[in-house]
């Protein structure tokens, strides 16, 4: 498999007034060339600020170690100029909330044209023509109106397709989606999760996409990464992760998500996400975990391949 | 087309169509001040010491001065004066002000430190005081009058757009931006400018009127525009030491003063209410 990107040993720390904040502890994955790869965790597990570390819009108190190797290049040693290139042309985001992404003061086309222009130097007809045929690709039905009505005119749904043409707007090889379909209503939610499949299908990007319902991720995903407290516990491939989960905290997950019958009785996990000040020594699920060794509490599992493709950080399968 | 909306928005609303209007006119009046006045070459100094402080007539509406010129004459050529020191004080204070309150804002750190500790100086002195010690090492005069208040001014523009900047440019579709490769400047002039601008029109609005009474005041104290030039401030000054008995002296260029002010004002309100929604429906 072709690696399209690649994060290793990934720390993220924050400079907090109560204290550094170690928001990632050495987060490792890989994306392959066109793969739906799912980044599935709880809220402040570090899925954003991961998805912010590979884009590098981090804020100025954010201090980050490791290595993000993208199409074969450090994009940690990146120069600001050689990143604001990459931005919205080689690696594209679509964002949480459509309704509050776009710049209410300005037409919709201005807004895409400014994309296009920050990265090819194009008239701003030729500009105009490039996203005409964009928002035909995301099944906007009339381009000319679209592109001349204000952000308030459209619907949150119809401002995500967007969004998603405005990202797809330079042909980008990683479009990292964060929590797209989170601000949506369910009906929307899937024709847009359908829609960004179908454009994957088409230009053969890579998705990152993040979330935290493990029903998108079911629906959309090739590979997931169970995130948890800044570590990645799991990778594996998505039928894997669902047959055979091997972390207690995939586990733990999988079990509370309800069955339709509602015979099945939910077994909720005990205890709550750690503070990022103090975190956890060894592994940070120890102290919620079932399975818990002395080992768990002084030192962090390394992330191990226990069967083919499927990696799992936790000392009940080996490891140190 | 929006501009045209905000007009007929102010219109709605009686009061604020008065003062619309009041500025307007007497924008108009300070334009063609020497096809109005009845005494052009008085207000611009001549004196006429044969018809000295007499009461208003048909000939001399508002009566005349000390050296005999009409006073309505030199009201309506003072409406220059004011109008020249009002806007260019605002002006030249949003000119320094606004770029360094927006690029203070975005930037953070510690350009935005030296910035505010920098206009924190500014503040620390109250308004007219601080202009009243600047025009006085720099001298009187109208343009060092202008100077001096736009000095003064600036750090209040320069805290208020650098509120909105750092409010604004946590909103999400200035992230985006800069996801999307954006590039710095174009998100400030794009993005953070047009989105932050709002409450900088409204106060701008308003002070063309305060910066029009305190050079007004400057004058009065004899710090700013220098006689003969007609002034409102310079008028009212000279004026104080006739006021018990020929009241109409300091009198008249008083009132036009505080009409420009309570117009502007007003007129600044009327602009808040078109720009905030919530503010709106009442109008409407």
């Amino acid at each position: 498999m072709n690696v399209k990107l690649s994060i290793r040993d990934l720390f993220v720390d924050f400079a907090t007034p109560l204290g550094v904040a170690k928001v990632l502890n050495g987060v490792n994955l890989d994306v392959y060339q066109g793969e739906v790869f799912g980044v599935v965790g709880e809220t402040g597990c570090g899925k954003s600020v991961t998805s912010m570390s590979i884009l590098r819009v981090l804020p100025q108190n954010a201090y980050v170690r490791g290595s993000i190797v993208f199409e074969g290049e450090e994009l940690l040693e990146k120069t600001e100029e050689e990143m604001r290139e990459i931005r919205g042309s080689k690696i594209s985001m679509v964002f949480q909330d459509p309704m509050t992404s776009l710049n209410p003061l300005f037409k919709i086309g201005e807004q895409m044209i400014d994309v296009v222009r920050a990265h090819r130097s194009v008239g701003k007809r030729e500009a105009l023509d490039m996203i005409s045929s964009l928002l035909a690709d995301v099944r906007l039905s009339d381009p000319s109106r679209i592109v001349s009505s204000y952000p308030h005119e459209l619907s949150g749904g119809m401002k995500q397709r967007v969004m998603i043409a405005m990202a797809l707007s330079l042909k980008p090889s990683l479009i990292i989606a964060d929590e797209p379909t989170t601000a949506l209503d369910v009906t929307v939610q899937r024709q847009v999760l359908d829609l960004i499949l179908e454009l994957q299908e088409k230009y053969g990007f890579s998705v990152l996409l993040i979330t935290h319902d493990l029903g998108v991720v079911a629906e959309t995903c090739d590979r997931v990464g169970i995130m948890y407290a800044g570590d990645v516990v799991e990778i594996a491939p998505i039928e894997k992760l669902f047959s055979n989960p091997l972390h207690p905290y995939t586990r733990a997950l999988l079990s509370v998500i309800p069955d339709i019958s509602g015979k099945k009785r939910l077994t909720p996990l005990g205890g709550s996400v750690p503070s990022l000040l103090h975190p956890p020594t060894g592994c940070r699920f120890h102290p919620r975990c079932r399975f818990l060794k002395d080992v768990c509490r002084q030192d962090k599992p390394i992330l191990l391949e226990v069967e083919d493709e499927h990696f799992v950080s936790c000392h009940l399968y080996g490891g140190r | 087309m929006k501009v045209i909306d905000g007009v007929r928005l102010v219109m709605r609303k009686k009061i604020s169509a008065v003062a619309f209007w009041t500025i307007i006119l007497l924008v108009l009046m300070a334009i063609f001040a020497p096809l109005i006045a009845p005494y052009p070459q008085e207000a611009t100094g001549t004196p006429n010491l044969k018809a000295r402080l007499l009461p208003p007539s048909w000939e001399h509406p508002f009566g005349t001065d000390h050296l005999g010129r009409d006073v309505l004459s030199r009201v309506i050529y003072g409406a220059r004066t004011s109008f020249v020191v009002g806007f260019s004080v605002v002006a030249i204070a949003l000119l320094i002000g606004l770029p360094l309150g927006l690029i203070s804002g975005y930037l953070g750190g510690k350009f935005d430190m030296i910035i505010m500790r920098l206009t924190d100086v500014f503040l620390a002195f109250p308004p007219l005081l601080l202009a009243l010690l600047i025009s006085s090492s720099i001298g009187s005069g109208m343009f060092n009058a202008i100077l001096a208040l736009a000095i003064s001014w600036w750090p209040w523009y320069t805290r208020l757009v650098r509120g909105m900047a750092i409010s604004v440019k946590q909103r999400p579709y200035v992230e985006a931006a800069s996801c999307m490769g954006i590039s710095q400047v174009k998100i400030v002039l794009r993005h953070v400018l047009p989105n932050s601008i709002s409450p900088m029109i409204v106060q701008a609005t308003m002070d063309v009127g305060s910066a029009i009474l305190e050079a007004a005041a400057l004058s009065f104290l004899g710090l700013g525009v220098q006689a003969p030039t007609p002034d409102w401030g310079l008028m009212i000054s000279e004026g104080k030491n006739y006021f018990l008995n020929y009241w109409w002296y300091p009198v008249f260029p008083g009132i036009a003063l505080l009409v420009v002010v309570v117009s502007f004002n007003i007129l600044g309100d009327a602009v808040r209410e078109f720009i905030d929604p919530r503010l709106r429906r009442r109008v409407i």
